[in-house]
């Protein structure tokens, strides 16, 4: 986008002050500088306003003006991705659903899903939940309480149940959306009726499944102002095991093994280093005696022996993978890890918990992909290198997703924004390669990755990526950018 | 209160913050008082940790110090059941606690009186925060 000239901004401040009211439009630096940049080592850019919405018709209203004028729209949660997703790459208007667009519009009790503003927040949707709807549950990622819950499903995000039910970008079961020229529609079951029902979001299928031109798109097709998200039964007993192993492919195997076995909710495995800044060593050195990895295993059971069960058939698998790799895995309640270790790793179980090594530092960069299982093993053992080649702390953070389809591999790096920044890049561009050369898909990626991630994928589909994103966004007003176009 | 070094691997932060609840109530300085030993824990299939009691000073190190004074050995499974109630006799008649240097029976003894309800509190706050997450 071109410079605005003072009398063009002048104006379109004039008319989003019309749209959304003089307190909920601002351009004051101080304002737009928070916008401007997030935690990773992308580069800020600035935008040129910040508008607050309550209404769709505000947001339908903001779209058709930003189509008039060729102003960029900038779709914004709660800011903590880290992936560079909501900095304006090209300036424009960034609309932060945050303060007022983020009511929770129905909870369907037998359906079970919830009707969401894009504003609403993992913390916001459990205490909802747990006052008025005990009997079910929605998840939690491995993010602060006030991460967006629309934002963190529509990037397909993962949870606490991501190992039974895979992708958060699979419980979406619809959207309403605008799109570029200022048009709402519904996709998802939700597409019948004229006017907005809230009691028939129930699924996504077995209409074409439309939902595949916004999920992963970064906000670059449309600006979602409403989501339906699957809910789950609570089950009456909730409680989760600790399993620590030596060795990479003793982790990974373990985890394929867990994840086959089809009795936990979720694993999550984290360098051994990790346990140890949750319990206050900021920057860990892992001595060879120790483990390698932590593995986080929430289960759920309707009844005691039902757990108990599931228990057993847990216990089974570590022998299973002792007996084959020699006694290098033990499992232990995690309450009882927690009281030996340090509360500090209570973070990582259930809401509300801000986990403490993700934010204790200015900067904060990842490497995150789905990876193919199989790999996962190499692919600890060559990141851990890595880590140590650039000499930051060993940070994986590792799952299985739906059983074992696929898997969950990511590079995390904390490191000082003044001091540190280049040395993280030129580390998350080893973990990309590294990634890249076994099979992993990243997501939730920032330019400098999708540009890369370009020379590496079938031509025709880059091609095809365009011609969607020309014909959702002709006049390139809907995150421009993103993705490198 | 006990002077406590900063361990930094992960058992050592364990047994730390096992012996810190127990600090914390003021139960610990009595026991320890000029009380110079060496003791060796090892968590089986893990490593050792060794224990050097000196005066109010506790060190805790990522090792097995030659010429310690009594080694315990036991599983994680093993201190799970001792916290949870599971009497310390009881798992060494089981063959799941392992001593070396037994004859020196007034250090075992000792050193279980330390560890043992340190242990139990840890299972305390285990089951508490256990209820707490519908478990």
């Amino acid at each position: 986008m071109e410079k605005l000239t003072d009398r063009k901004r002048s104006e379109i401040k004039g008319r989003l002050e019309g749209i959304f009211g003089p307190e909920n439009v601002t351009d004051k630096v101080h304002d737009l500088f928070p916008y401007s940049y997030d935690a990773t080592e992308c580069e800020p850019h600035m935008p040129d306003f910040v508008v607050l919405p309550e209404y769709v018709d505000q947001v339908v209203a903001v779209v058709k003006l930003a189509s008039e004028s060729g102003v960029p729209l900038v779709p914004y949660i709660s800011g903590n991705n880290i992936g560079g997703l909501t900095i304006p790459e090209r300036g424009g208007i960034v609309v932060d659903f945050s303060k007022r667009m983020n009511r929770i519009l129905h909870v369907h009790e037998s359906h079970m899903y919830a009707i969401l503003e894009p504003g609403v927040t993992f913390g916001q949707l459990k205490k909802h939940l747990d006052d008025h709807h005990p009997g079910l549950r929605y998840s939690y990622p491995f993010a602060p309480p006030f991460s967006g819950a629309v934002g963190n499903a529509m990037l397909s995000g993962m949870n606490n149940m991501s190992c039974a039910h895979g992708s958060m970008g699979d419980w979406i079961n619809g959207v309403e959306v605008v799109l570029h020229d200022g048009t709402v529609a519904r996709v998802g079951s939700c597409f019948l009726g004229k006017e907005f029902r809230p009691d028939n979001w129930h699924s996504r299928y077995p209409m074409p499944d439309l939902l595949g031109m916004f999920v992963n798109w970064q906000g670059m097709t449309g600006i979602v102002t409403k989501c339906a998200v699957q809910l789950w039964p609570r089950r009456p007993i909730e409680t989760a095991y600790v399993g620590i192993a030596y060795g990479f492919e003793t982790t990974a195997e373990l985890m394929r093994e867990l994840g086959r076995a089809e009795v936990i909710d979720d694993i999550s495995a984290v360098s051994v280093e990790v346990a140890k800044m949750s319990v206050g060593i900021p920057t860990p050195i892992k001595i060879p005696e120790e483990p390698d990895f932590a593995l986080l295993v929430p289960v759920s059971a309707l009844t005691r022996k039902h757990l108990e069960a599931k228990y057993e058939i847990i216990q089974d698998v570590f022998a299973k993978v002792n007996r084959k790799h020699g006694n290098k895995t033990f499992i232990t309640k995690f309450d009882t890890f927690a009281s030996l270790v340090g509360e500090g790793v209570r973070a990582f179980y259930d809401l509300p918990g801000v986990v403490t090594p993700l934010v204790e530092y200015s900067g904060l960069t990842w490497f995150g992909s789905y990876a193919p299982p199989e790999h996962l093993g190499t692919l600890f053992e060559k990141a851990n290198a890595i880590f140590h080649k650039y000499n930051f702390p060993a940070f994986v953070y590792s799952k299985i997703m739906k059983s074992g389809h696929y898997g969950i591999f990511r590079s995390i790096i904390r490191y000082k924004k003044d001091s540190e920044e280049d040395r993280a890049h030129r580390a998350m561009e080893e973990f990309f390669d590294l990634g890249v050369e076994h099979g992993c898909i990243p997501y939730k990626a920032p330019v400098w990755m999708c540009e890369r991630l370009k020379e590496h994928i079938d031509p025709n589909w880059l091609e095809l990526f365009k011609r969607v994103k020309g014909l959702m966004d002709p006049k390139g007003i809907l995150n421009p950018g993103r993705w490198g176009v | 209160m006990t002077d406590f070094n900063e361990p930094q691997d992960i058992l050592g932060i364990g047994i730390r913050n096992l012996l810190g609840y127990r600090d914390s109530r003021g139960e610990l300085e009595p026991l320890i008082a000029n009380w110079e030993k060496t003791v060796v824990v090892e968590v089986a299939g893990m490593y050792p940790v060794t224990l050097r009691f000196h005066g109010k000073e506790i060190r805790i190190e990522p090792s097995a110090a030659a010429g310690f004074d009594l080694k315990v050995t036991m599983s994680i499974e093993t201190m799970a059941a001792l916290s949870d109630g599971s009497g310390p006799l009881l798992e060494f008649l089981k063959g799941r606690v392992k001593v070396e240097k037994m004859w020196h029976l007034g250090t075992l003894l000792r050193f279980l009186k330390i560890i043992v309800p340190a242990l139990r509190i840890a299972g305390e706050r285990g089951a508490y925060h256990g209820k707490t997450h519908r478990s």
